[in-house]
């Protein structure tokens, strides 16, 4: 079988169509019998509907705790690479290559010295296991900037970033794959823009992705599969083995860190089965996220937080918007899909079928920018976030095809795919299901309560334990609105920064329960119902926009 | 981190798979017990809430730790001596019985100001008051014609004239007034010589404004007259047995809408009445399409009907109470009609689908049976608050809801008593003083004040006998304004 056909939608026979179709219809199936189980539940027997919330929400609150547990490690973690210098630590993977000794450091606090330390501890491993590391000067970059209809402007920043690496940047080649169907302007700007930065780069190329290829749909793996495709070809011509190339898969409006290639570049070469394994930033969405009404920047500060809960559990990472992998990988695996939307998750559940399990996601101690969702009124943004998370919850896609995948692909270990099918029905069910269950359905109990209901200790009691577990929930949310204060960016000067827009930015988490409901729940059981009900989405351009004075 | 991972998932794990089965046998009311009578037991609890709230609870003789509103719990089943004390408050005190996994519930337990404080309201005698029911307006009467009528404000305990400034007008003399519960709105049908007079006075309105005049819009004088509290321009009447709908916002004359009707009443805004072969029909708001009640249009029973009138009262739309005023009638209810006896008066809740009844011996409840069975209304053989003692045939007796539907304020004779229709013991009735018998009262449940007349001078005299609520308006009498206190 090709690697595209391991993992894809398409089936070989009946019996995988049918499997295709009753895993298309699992997910949604799950959230709608909790949703309506519960609701009638509370209609039917409200008393066994409280003993199942209670249950429902201590399970909860321990869930929320643990990942708040592992946001703050994770936020630590971060905070210990916050200043390292990669290119120092390169040189030092040289020196160990060479077996030259490295320079002892001074670092400049605590955290930085348990970086320091697990630095060293990685050289000693290295030197112990007698592993051999390829030089630095050998690791090339590729990085593929998928353009539909983001203008010059929106893709300049990222670019500009890329030049401004502290890792060399004659050895990063740039695509700028652009839609043939994208306006006449964007190409004008995007051949302007090749232009102006080619001669600091590789080079940059220009692709156009044609509309309506066979067995394609409109999607941005479709358009990214085309400029590696087109990039191979570049790098064969100059006979630069493609093993030794990292290539990284950016949104258009990605702004990376200055130290981004060095860090991707010293995981890459330290990583031990390096072309097994795809290497995950984690994404803040700094860009814009002054400009944005309260819910989009609550909303997208808890995505941020949720990849750094994700990146403490490296074993069922899973890679996720932009992401890096060695390009020999992405050949062997046929590139990314060309039918899905979700192809920045598809990308690894596609490589862990073709290499039968090995293969892993390496979190990097490292962020990178993008804008939030962003559109010119409140109503307009509420809009563009729903279909924006629409889209991401459409990630559900991948669940019938990696189950098919997990029952043919017998050769992948079975804790394996048992952690991996428990995590992906678990996360996508409780994206749809528990800001319902919390905000709504673990209230109708107490409001549909009948005479006998009403006059039985539980009734009384289930208030009152309820209220104790929101209460230690709140040490999450104190947690959470910390944490952001200290993740985002400086306000702009055109902003006034005061106390009171502070406090705002605090109450701004109060809404949670209902900004989830609205924009995280109902998207998730949208696109499950969709995918239930064999209706398929297709790709939607998120907009985004960047005031005037943040441009310049 | 991966070790990490591993450790705290077994470590939250474990407490999960600890903590939910206990906390969901905590939740049923399981404690555990040290002792020869210990081990796991099931217990009950008590929900007490009073007005006012922050009183002290004794319970067996110890002082319980909190102030109401208070939920006891980890009660061994079994019987308590429960009592209930705020200081300037009366106590209250009764038995409670605990089941297992059972709630008590007391609540509201209505402590009494100890002493009641009256304040008699200047210094004229009237005849009587009528009571302008769920509103905070009565009416005073110093004699029988109009200019002798007075609009009496509970709230700020102040009266006016009603309000007519045509001086013959003035000198008609009362024939009957007609009132809705919670309607600010009184109709006075008067006779001025030869002339009958029918007059509408919105009480919230400023005193200058004219009465609006009724009579020439109907052919004769009507003998009802309802209307809905939130719509009272447009009003129904019956005229013999003729019912006529009067839209006061133009001037036509009265629509007639029905004829050989036996009764009549309001469903929200649609007028419904009972037609002679038996039937209940109900008409849009404006009198139109008149067509069988729901939900009684499939199932209506065919009523037996007499040659008296019956009031049509709808406590909810599931049921309704027809009857006559000698006190006949039925509740009708799923489709069923169950027949009445001796039914004086009734004071609806439509809030909570109840309805206080003054039966010819005694205060009943109507209520719906236990939802959960979606039982209909019972009729009040075990739910009686006054066991059949007493005849109000000879003892009259009228009565409204005090706190919401949590209490029963009523007068028997002279005696104006109180009652709780929640609390587990709902025979007990307390007397709060003596009232003139025969000269009415009203009470306004927003400043929990009532206006009675005294018995001896005929002064108009108030008590208050429970706080206001928090959003009143004005504020409470000042205490300089208490000119005597009384026990009773």
């Amino acid at each position: 079988m090709t690697a595209a056909l391991l993992y894809s939608r398409t089936t070989e026979s009946r019996a995988d169509a049918f499997q295709q179709r009753a895993f298309e219809i699992l997910p949604g199936a799950l959230s709608w019998s909790l949703l309506i189980g519960m609701v009638l539940l509370s209609f039917l027997n409200p008393m066994l509907a409280a003993v199942i919330v209670i249950a429902f929400d201590l399970y909860w609150l321990l869930r929320l705790l643990h990942g708040t547990l592992f946001l703050v490690l994770g936020y630590l973690r971060l905070s210990m690479d916050a200043s390292t210098n990669w290119m120092e630590r390169l040189a030092d993977l040289d020196a160990l290559a060479e077996r030259r000794p490295s320079p002892r450091r001074r670092p400049a606090h605590l955290l930085a010295a348990f970086s320091e330390r697990l630095h060293r501890g990685a050289l000693k491993r290295t030197l112990r296991d007698k592993r051999s590391l390829p030089g630095q000067a050998d690791i090339r970059h590729l990085v593929i900037v998928p353009v539909c209809k983001e203008d010059a402007a929106i893709v300049e920043p990222g670019l500009r970033a890329l030049a401004e690496q502290t890792f060399p940047a004659q050895r990063i080649a740039v695509v700028l794959a652009l839609e043939a169907r994208a306006p006449q302007a964007i190409r004008e700007s995007l051949r302007a823009l090749r232009l102006r930065y080619r001669e600091r780069f590789t080079d940059i190329l220009l692709t156009e992705h044609p509309d309506g290829l066979p067995g394609e749909a409109r999607v941005k793996g479709a358009n990214a599969t085309w400029a590696a495709r087109a990039a191979r070809e570049w790098f064969e011509a100059r006979g630069y083995p493609l093993e030794s190339i990292v290539v990284s898969c950016f949104d258009a409006d990605t702004v990376v860190d200055p130290r981004y290639m060095a860090c991707l570049t010293y995981h890459f070469i330290l990583s031990e089965d390096r072309e097994r394994a795809s290497f995950q930033p984690i994404p803040v969405y700094n860009n814009n996220i002054w400009d944005v009404p309260g819910f989009a920047r609550v909303l997208d500060i808890g995505s941020s937080f949720f990849q750094l809960m994700e990146s403490t559990n490296p074993e069922t990472l899973v890679t996720f918007s932009s992401h890096s992998m060695s390009f020999g990988a992405l050949t062997d695996i046929d590139y990314w899909p060309t039918d899905m939307i979700s192809d920045d998750s598809a990308i690894y559940w596609k490589a862990l079928m073709h290499f039968q399990g090995r293969y892993r996601t390496v979190p990097m101690p490292i962020t990178l920018s993008m804008d939030v969702a962003d559109a010119k009124t409140w109503w307009k943004t509420a809009g563009t976030v729903y279909r924006q998370k629409r889209r991401w919850a459409w990630g559900v896609e991948n669940v019938p095809i990696v189950l098919r995948g997990f029952i043919r692909g017998r050769r992948i270990p079975l804790h394996l795919r048992i952690k991996h099918t428990v995590k992906l029905l678990e996360s996508h069910l409780a994206w749809a299901t528990w800001p319902f269950m919390l905000a709504v359905i673990g209230w109708l109990p107490a409001i549909l309560a009948t005479r006998s209901f009403s006059d039985s200790v539980l009734y009384y009691s289930a208030p009152r334990i309820l209220q104790t577990i929101f209460r230690l929930a709140s040490i999450s949310l104190i947690t959470s609105i910390a944490l952001s204060l200290l993740l985002l960016p400086p306000r702009p000067k055109r902003l006034r920064h005061t106390v009171g827009a502070a406090f705002l930015h605090a109450i701004e988490w109060l809404f949670v329960p209902l900004t989830t409901v609205f924009l995280s729940a109902i998207p998730a059981l949208d696109a499950q119902t969709r995918l239930m009900l064999g209706h398929r989405m297709t790709f939607f351009v998120t907009d985004k926009t960047r005031r005037q004075t943040d441009r310049q | 981190m991966q070790t990490l991972r591993t450790i705290f998932f077994w470590v939250f794990a474990t407490i999960y798979l600890v903590t939910a089965p206990l906390l969901i046998l905590y939740a049923l009311g399981y404690t555990y017990r040290t002792g020869e009578e210990g081990g796991l037991l099931e217990t009950g609890l008590i929900a007490i809430e009073t007005e006012p709230p922050g009183a002290d609870v004794v319970i067996n003789g110890r002082r319980h730790t909190g102030r109401t509103p208070a939920v006891l719990r980890d009660m061994l089943p079994g019987s308590y001596r429960l009592r209930v004390e705020l200081e300037g408050h009366r106590s209250w005190s009764d038995t409670v019985h605990i089941e297992p996994a059972k709630a008590v519930l007391l609540k509201p337990i209505l402590l009494l100001p100890d002493p009641l404080r009256f304040q008699t309201i200047g210094d004229r005698p009237y005849r009587r008051l009528t009571p302008l029911p769920d509103t905070r307006y009565a009416l005073l009467w110093g004699g029988r014609t109009l200019e002798s009528l007075e609009a009496f404000d509970l709230r700020t305990l102040k009266s006016q004239p009603l309000s007519a400034t045509n001086l013959a007008v003035r000198e008609a003399s009362i024939e009957r007034v007609f009132t809705v519960p919670g309607s600010k709105r009184v109709v006075l049908r008067a006779r001025l010589k030869s002339k009958r007079l029918l007059l509408g006075f919105d009480l919230d309105q400023a005193p200058d404004d004219e009465p609006t005049v009724l009579q020439d819009r109907l052919p004769d004088a009507p003998e009802r007259l309802t209307w809905d509290a939130d719509a009272p321009r447009r009003v129904l009447a019956r005229i013999g047995n003729d019912l006529y709908l009067i839209d006061e916002a133009n001037t036509n004359a009265a629509q007639r809408i029905a004829d050989d009707a036996r009764g009549m009443g309001l469903h929200g805004r649609r007028p419904c009445w009972l037609t002679a072969d038996g039937r209940i029909l109900e008409a849009d708001s404006d009198g139109g399409n008149p067509s069988p009640m729901n939900p009684f249009d499939e199932d209506t029973p065919t009523l037996p009907v007499s040659d008296e009138w019956y009031t049509l009262e709808v406590l909810d739309d599931d049921a309704v109470l027809l009857r006559t005023d000698q006190g006949d009638g039925w509740v009708l209810t799923d489709g069923r009609a169950q027949p009445l006896k001796g039914l004086r008066w009734a004071r609806m809740n439509a809030a909570r689908d109840r309805a206080l009844i003054g039966l010819s011996d005694g205060l009943a409840l109507l209520e719906p049976e236990d939802r959960e069975a979606d039982r209909p209304l019972v009729l009040p053989t075990d739910r009686v608050i006054l066991k059949r003692a007493i005849d109000t045939r000879t003892t009259p007796m009228s009565g409204c809801w005090a706190c919401s539907d949590a209490y029963a304020l009523y007068q028997l004779g002279d005696e104006i008593r109180l009652a709780s229709t929640r609390l587990p013991d709902r025979s007990h009735a307390e007397t709060l003083f003596r009232a003139c018998a025969s000269c009415g009262w009203a009470y306004d449940d927003a400043y929990g004040r009532i206006l009675y007349l005294d018995p001896e001078t005929r002064r108009p005299v108030c008590v208050d006998i429970r706080p206001a609520r928090l959003l009143s308006w004005p504020p409470r009498l000042p205490a300089r304004e208490i000119e005597r206190e009384i026990h009773p």
